[in-house]
């Protein structure tokens, strides 16, 4: 009888251990939660390819402003024509604020198409465009095109050019001699944090 | 017997225990919802009747009078006013009225871009670039192939407007994109803080 009660406790005991969760195993850690969700660098663009085909034809319209307004929303939708578009139009388009208008836009960019346009500006036969083109790689600042400055601008038939283009190669020159000093500083800084680190292990 | 009256009790206590156990738990009351407010409608300010006499003004010859009424219709959000704006842009005499008209569905929401692109194909041309301003402003990019179309305008005035029309779309598309980076960011950087605490 004992034995039975014995058996019939250690079964109740049992059940409740078991529905309490002793014998089962733990939960396990919740999964990691999903990748971060692939975001596109650039938003598609409003038009589709028709429609993009029609505001390429606005950037030869006779009006320079409707010409200036197409490049402007090519390069808003990052239309892989726009550059080489102000490339062409830096070259050929008759009117000079465009051209300007188109410069002033590429001083904010970087790359080598865009130094090459630039540089091709530089040798506009408009002294204003010429003038923007000098500008323009003052403030991009990169001195690989000093040697193109010297080799023409700085011998413009346009006193306000020549000066421009002394006043850019100055300006390329303090920027390349702060990129000296500054790793000259950095050098010397790395060169006593090696020495006072050598003498402190002796 | 004691023995057994001592079993009886255990089994009883251990089924008490076991239906103790097994018994769904009861879901705690819950509170009744509060009242819900009626909103308190004011009425209407003009009779069904009075409401015709003005959309009849909208006919009226002189054009301060109707531009009088499409304002008065549209402060009191007359139902069938898109309709009757629609018809005035396409029929107004009145030039300067037409570019009014187009600068008040611009105001509204998406339901009148119709109205905004038939005012596209006006034959003044500052009615076709106050369209393409009022279509900027609503930012909603299904409209571009009736813009685009304006490129092919013989007044440069609309060209430029129709392109920056376009760029202001995008500029739009843009904003929506960012915002929508931002919240997809922000959402993951909560769900791995939410993880990290669990764990």
């Amino acid at each position: 009888m004992k034995f039975l009660a014995v058996i019939v406790l250690a079964a109740a005991l049992g059940y409740v251990l078991f529905q309490r969760g002793v014998f089962t195993p733990p939960p396990p850690p919740p999964p990691p939660p999903p990748p971060p969700p692939a975001i596109l660098s650039e938003p598609a663009p409003v038009i589709n390819e028709e429609e993009l085909k029609k505001v390429l034809k606005s950037a030869a319209d006779p009006e320079p402003s409707v010409r200036w307004e197409a490049v402007v929303f090519l390069d808003k939708v990052k239309s892989p024509q726009a550059m080489p578009l102000m490339q062409e139009m830096l070259q050929h388009d008759m009117e000079p604020t465009v051209k300007i208008k188109i410069i002033n836009l590429l001083s904010d960019r970087r790359g080598p198409d865009v130094m090459t346009a630039l540089v091709l500006a530089m040798k506009d036969q408009e002294a204003e465009v010429r003038l923007a083109a000098l500008r323009a790689l003052e403030k991009i600042g990169d001195f690989s095109v000093a040697s193109a400055i010297a080799d023409g601008p700085i011998r413009d038939q346009e006193e306000s050019v020549r000066l421009q283009a002394m006043k850019t190669l100055n300006t390329l020159q303090d920027k390349k001699q702060k990129e000296i000093d500054d790793a000259r500083a950095r050098y010397e800084a790395e060169k006593a944090a090696a020495a006072a680190a050598a003498a402190q292990k002796k | 017997m004691g023995k057994l009256f001592a079993f009886v009790v255990f089994l009883a206590a251990g089924g008490f225990l076991v239906y103790q156990y097994r018994k769904p738990p009861q879901a705690p009351l819950q509170a009744e919802p509060p009242m819900s407010v009626q909103p308190r409608d004011p009425g209407p300010v003009f009779a069904e009747a009075e409401v015709d006499k003005v959309r009849q003004s909208l006919q009226d010859g002189d054009p301060s009078v109707r531009w009088a009424a499409a304002q008065l219709l549209d402060s009191i959000h007359d139902p069938q006013l898109g309709g009757l704006l629609e018809k005035m842009i396409a029929e107004d005499p009145d030039p300067e009225l037409r570019i009014k008209i187009v600068g008040l569905m611009g105001r509204e929401d998406l339901v009148r871009l119709g109205g905004l692109v038939k005012g596209l194909r006006d034959v003044d041309k500052s009615v076709r670039i106050a369209s393409l301003s009022a279509l900027g402003d609503i930012g909603d990019p299904s409209v571009v192939t009736w813009v685009t179309a304006l490129l092919k305008d013989p007044e440069p005035e609309v060209r430029i407007a129709a392109l920056q029309t376009l760029g202001r779309f995008q500029d739009k598309r843009r904003q929506e994109f960012e915002a929508l980076a931002e919240k997809l960011k922000k959402d993951y950087e909560e769900a791995l803080r939410h993880a990290a605490s669990r764990r």
